[in-house]
């Protein structure tokens, strides 16, 4: 419990208290069912993508092919179930076979990302740069700039049913940085992550095989995009080259929120949880209030500041 | 002896390559559309039409130099953009001010993104994504992205050569204004020597903050220039036109063989570089492709540059290895 709680999470549970109270004031409307069951739907697939942006910025690195990489993959999900399941027909086991391929695609991409950034030895940022130009490249070309959409009501399940009144998409989210939670606390590559991130010369020196975990790390990366993709496209029933295109800052945002430190090294699973149930009470929030959506892009601007402030103030 | 080794060095150097590849992919390109791509209107259009990132893309080196990157710059050339059309708009003016216009607001809201760079210690991608997306939804917010037309005679009224001289000469003035100073001025040194060792060049009694301050502001001076061209091409400013089309510039400077980490990068490879990304975007064109695939064209070019970059750094670290051992 006291890990859980450090003084980080404590601070963002406050925050996230300190919102609800606010909004709650500013709009009776907010504390009702409707507006939480609307936060438990948006946080999972923010919460994959941040959580998949976390592992390389945990080693120093960044990665801005997320994006690109689950609309790629939703595409080739989507063509591939349109290809095998016939319009009104249910069919678990394609429907599960496409669901493997949106994850494969994503994970392929992370040990392409990984082989670039450790064999070249250039810098992550660039490389994924690169990375989602190409990938948003072939989506486009692909589609031609359309939308292809219509599953069928099984996979509709995953991103819009609920499994006992709790979204079903939720629970996969919980499920998820579960297993997150255990691969970097209790195996020995969360541990040789998390140091590697902190000073990678001795890392390097104390014969950890800096290679494979790099490419392990954009791999697990991969996996979770694939997860957030699934269940994104699945919500939104449709698959495109543009979609969630603004979700890319805002992960970023939940992750420097959540503690991560961009330079390598700190941040935890939990801080992100906590991080994405605030960034998503206040997006709901300032949704409920009718602010300029123009505004709200600023403020999120602003809020990264802010936290890099904060968080340098503190080091110092 | 010594004009040898430098010849030699030239041969060996990423700008040598690159010079090759554009060599090669312009008789290419010439074979593929039967001349259509070299004849002089088609050069001229390219020319003028690349320009304005251009501009912006020498912007950008700078900052890319210092060891930072910068990706507001479209966001700070919309604001430039949009000030100089007010200004236009509403008090006339002529080609002297508007350049000041645009310059000093560019300038300013890179002096901004320099003192966070500066005071944080943090990536500045993540600096500079927040002051980007703050500068665009103010932006947005006031304007309601409304596009501003209809400017005064002597702006909208061209002649061949005045946008010649608007869009290639601000080009070709920006490239030597760069050069000039990455080679012939302290200033310039310093910003290799912040890129390349932070820590030795304070030691050696640089100024980290008037580094930046000087890049940064560059950079959004560049940013402000390179909107004006744009402005002067499209005879509109509109948010639109400029906002998104980041990675296009980037694209730029990175072909241009910076060196990925900071410390390294010329004007003439970022010079190659704009004139690599004009010629294959230009001759998809030309040859048919669909512009859908633009991105994965230019985007597989950035990668395989990386990748060809990256194995010659280890190649010749290697090779400096042998050569220890072997002493």
């Amino acid at each position: 419990m006291k890990k859980v709680m450090n003084y980080e999470n404590r601070m963002l549970v406050i925050l996230t208290a300190v919102c609800i109270i606010f909004f709650t004031i500013m709009k009776p409307d907010f504390l009702s069912v409707n507006s939480f069951s609307s936060i438990a739907r948006q946080i999972p697939e923010i919460g994959l993508f941040t959580l998949a942006m976390m592992l390389p910025m945990l080693v120093g690195g960044i990665d801005l092919s997320v994006i690109a990489s689950a609309n790629l993959s939703t595409i080739l999900m989507s063509m591939f179930m349109a290809a095998n399941i016939e319009k009104g027909e249910e069919s678990v086991p394609v429907m599960l076979a496409s669901i493997v391929i949106c994850i494969a695609v994503c994970t392929a991409v992370g040990f392409f990302n990984g082989v670039i950034v450790v064999k070249f030895k250039i810098p992550a940022m660039l490389v994924t740069l690169g990375m989602q130009m190409v990938l948003t490249g072939i989506s486009l070309g692909i589609t031609k700039g359309g939308t292809l959409s219509g599953y069928p009501q099984s996979f509709r399940f995953i991103g819009n049913g609920s499994i006992l009144g709790i979204p079903a998409q939720f629970i996969l989210f919980i499920l998820a940085s579960a297993v997150l939670i255990v691969i970097m606390q209790m195996t020995s590559f969360g541990t040789k992550l998390q140091m590697y991130g902190s000073n990678q010369t001795a890392t390097g020196y104390s014969g950890i095989n800096e290679t494979a975990l790099l490419i392990k790390t954009h791999m697990l990366s991969g996996a979770y995009v694939g997860i957030a993709a699934v269940i994104m496209s699945s919500r939104l029933n449709s698959a495109s080259a543009g979609a969630a295109a603004n979700y890319l800052m805002r992960t970023i945002l939940i992750a420097v929120l959540g503690g991560v430190d961009p330079n390598g090294g700190k941040g935890r699973v939990s801080g992100i949880l906590w991080a994405v149930v605030l960034f998503q009470c206040m997006a709901t929030g300032l949704n409920i209030l009718r602010v300029n959506s123009y505004i709200v892009i600023a403020l999120y601007g602003v809020i990264i500041l802010l936290a890099v402030i904060v968080r340098t103030r503190k080091n110092n | 002896m010594n004009n040898k080794t430098a010849k030699n060095k030239f041969f060996k150097s990423y700008e040598f390559m690159l010079l090759c590849v554009v060599i090669v992919l312009t008789i290419v390109l010439a074979a593929a559309t039967g001349g259509k791509s070299i004849k002089p209107d088609n050069i001229i259009d390219m020319l003028t039409s690349y320009s304005a990132y251009g501009v912006i893309a020498v912007g950008c080196l700078f900052v890319i130099i210092s060891g930072g990157i910068d990706i507001s710059f479209m966001a700070v050339a919309a604001v430039a953009q949009y000030l100089m059309a007010l200004y236009m708009l509403n008090m006339g003016g002529n080609f002297v001010v508007i350049y000041i216009i645009s310059i000093g607001a560019g300038a300013g809201l890179g002096l901004i993104n320099a003192v966070l760079v500066n005071r944080l210690k943090v990536p500045t991608l993540i600096i500079t994504i927040a002051t980007m997306n703050i500068i665009y939804g103010l932006m947005m917010r006031f304007t309601s992205g409304v596009r501003l037309h209809g400017f005064p005679g002597w702006f909208s009224q061209k002649t061949e050569a005045s946008l010649l001289f608007v869009s290639v000469g601000t080009l070709a003035a920006a490239l030597l204004t760069a050069w000039f100073i990455l080679k012939r001025t302290k200033m310039g040194r310093r910003v290799y020597a912040v890129g390349g060792n932070i820590e030795a060049a304070k030691r050696c009694g640089v100024s980290v903050l008037s580094v930046h301050l000087f890049v940064y502001g560059f950079a959004g001076a560049a940013a402000g220039t390179g909107a004006l061209i744009k402005c002067y091409l499209s005879q509109q400013a509109s948010i639109e036109a400029l906002y998104g089309d980041e990675m296009d510039v980037l694209a730029m400077v990175v072909l241009g063989g910076v060196s990925l980490s900071g410390g390294k990068g010329s004007v003439f490879g970022t010079l190659l570089g704009i004139v690599l990304v004009a010629l294959l975007s230009n001759g998809m064109i030309l040859v048919g492709v669909s512009s859908y695939w633009k991105d994965l064209v230019i985007g597989a070019v950035i990668l395989i540059s990386f990748c060809i970059t990256g194995w010659r750094v280890l190649a010749a670290k290697k090779q400096e290895r042998k050569e220890g051992a072997a002493e």
